[in-house]
């Protein structure tokens, strides 16, 4: 072995020199020096590493962490019930926002929007009646639309003043035949859906199915429909 | 899975005997490894606290394919170290009571020039910088492989044997100056042949 190759062997050293190295040491002052350097360097590693294994933590400290694991314990239970909590909550919320859409939903059909208008129609429509009758329910017969009538504007004009002039409108359609429209009676403003003008016999457009449709009705003074009317 | 492994699973389900026995089984490498950095007591006493304290907070972050258990604790406690260096400014912190009191001790009782190198080196080895200083610490005093301690420093292999071997010429270099005379005979000269 020559110095260099011993040099490099010190360059990879573990624990000990090779048995080569020893002899090239016993052969050469200089790298007998160096491996004696190397070997006084790992003995002093041995030494440290001696001493330093006598020192013990302070017993505290593994009380001081299985305290701290502990309260981790607790934090992440607390955790968990809040995180429980929050999804009830959302939960809650979200049912309740489900019920009020689908009630908002079904407000037409239960329960029809109505405009109540007061106005004394008594005059308006015995001279409607008298001028063109009431229009009969003809099942067969597609019913007329056409834009309101203007004896019933002139009659009230506050009613033609409420609606907008491009509004059409059907006859009125009798809907209790047992008593004659008395005056006092009122033209009360709903919305219903758009199905029940099949109820009079009335085409549907089926584009517009899910759309109400809005509708004068006349009430008695003894609060019983007695006419209706559909209005677009 | 090895127990490691299944501890850490039972801790992490918050069973405290598991993590006991994790501590058991750890605290010592992570106490003597953070001594042999800082070669305070205070300091190492901290550091294996906030290291166990880590791995509460970070069990579940544990990746059992990367690297054992220990090598994972020694790099929480190498990262809390190289923080607190940071912070502290002690990479020449060459005083400590405790390994200092320990030398005292035999000092007392025979003085002998062997033990004067076992305390130059302990003190050469903390006046090393952090990189040189860790490689040491892992595979001369925790006598891990090359390999484990690239592990707990996230570099490779030939990193560490590099740094290894320069560590040693450096300290080797602090030991000759320090007993100049005494290995003057001795030292390497230009009589060595490298033809």
């Amino acid at each position: 072995m020559k110095c260099i190759e011993f040099e490099h062997h010190l360059e990879s050293w573990t624990q000990a020199a090779s048995k080569d190295a020893i002899e090239h040491a016993a052969e050469c002052r200089a790298c007998a020096g160096r491996l004696h350097e190397e070997e006084l360097l790992s003995w002093s590693f041995t030494e440290i590493g001696a001493h330093v294994g006598q020192i013990s933590p302070a017993a505290e400290i593994e009380t001081r962490i299985m305290e701290a694991f502990e309260r981790q314990q607790v934090k992440e239970r607390h955790s968990s019930n809040r995180s429980r909590y929050a999804v009830a909550i959302a939960a809650g919320l979200l049912l309740i926002a489900s019920v009020s859409f689908a009630l908002w939903r079904r407000q037409p059909t239960s329960a029809p929007q109505v405009n109540k208008v007061n106005v004394d129609l008594s005059a308006a429509v015995a001279a409607w009646e008298t001028d063109k009758g009431i229009a009969q329910v003809d099942q067969k017969a597609k019913p007329r639309e056409r834009r309101v009538r203007p004896a019933i504007k002139s009659a009230s004009t506050d009613i033609a003043k409420s609606e907008p002039p491009t509004e059409i409108a059907t006859d009125f359609i009798r809907i209790n035949y047992t008593s004659p429209i008395e005056p006092g009676a009122q033209i009360v403003r709903v919305q219903l859906p758009r199905s029940a003008m099949t109820q009079f016999g009335l085409p549907v457009n089926m584009d517009r199915a899910d759309q109400p449709v809005k509708a004068d009705v006349i009430m008695g003074i003894d609060g019983i429909a007695q006419a209706i009317r559909f209005v677009q | 899975m090895d127990h490691d492994q299944q501890l850490i699973r039972l801790m992490c389900e918050g069973d405290r005997d598991a993590f006991s026995a994790l501590y058991q089984r750890h605290h010592r490498s992570i106490f003597v490894y953070a001594l042999h950095m800082s070669g305070d007591r205070q300091a190492a006493e901290d550091v294996m606290q906030e290291t166990f304290t880590g791995l509460i907070k970070s069990a579940r972050s544990y990746d059992a394919d990367r690297a054992p258990v220990l090598a994972f604790l020694l790099g929480i406690a190498r990262n809390q170290l190289l923080r607190r260096l940071r912070h502290e400014r002690r990479h020449l912190t060459l005083v400590d009571a405790d390994v200092d009191s320990l030398a005292a001790s035999e000092r007392s009782s025979q003085l002998t020039i062997k033990n004067e190198i076992v305390e130059t080196v302990r003190k050469s080895v903390l006046s090393l910088p952090t990189h040189y200083r860790e490689v040491v610490v892992l595979c001369e005093f925790q006598e891990m492989s090359y390999e484990e301690a690239a592990r707990v420093l996230n570099c490779p292999v030939g990193t560490v044997r590099s740094r290894l071997n320069r560590a040693r010429k450096m300290l080797v270099e602090k030991l000759r100056a320090i007993h100049g005379e005494d290995e003057s005979e001795a030292a390497p000269s230009s009589e060595r042949c490298y033809a």
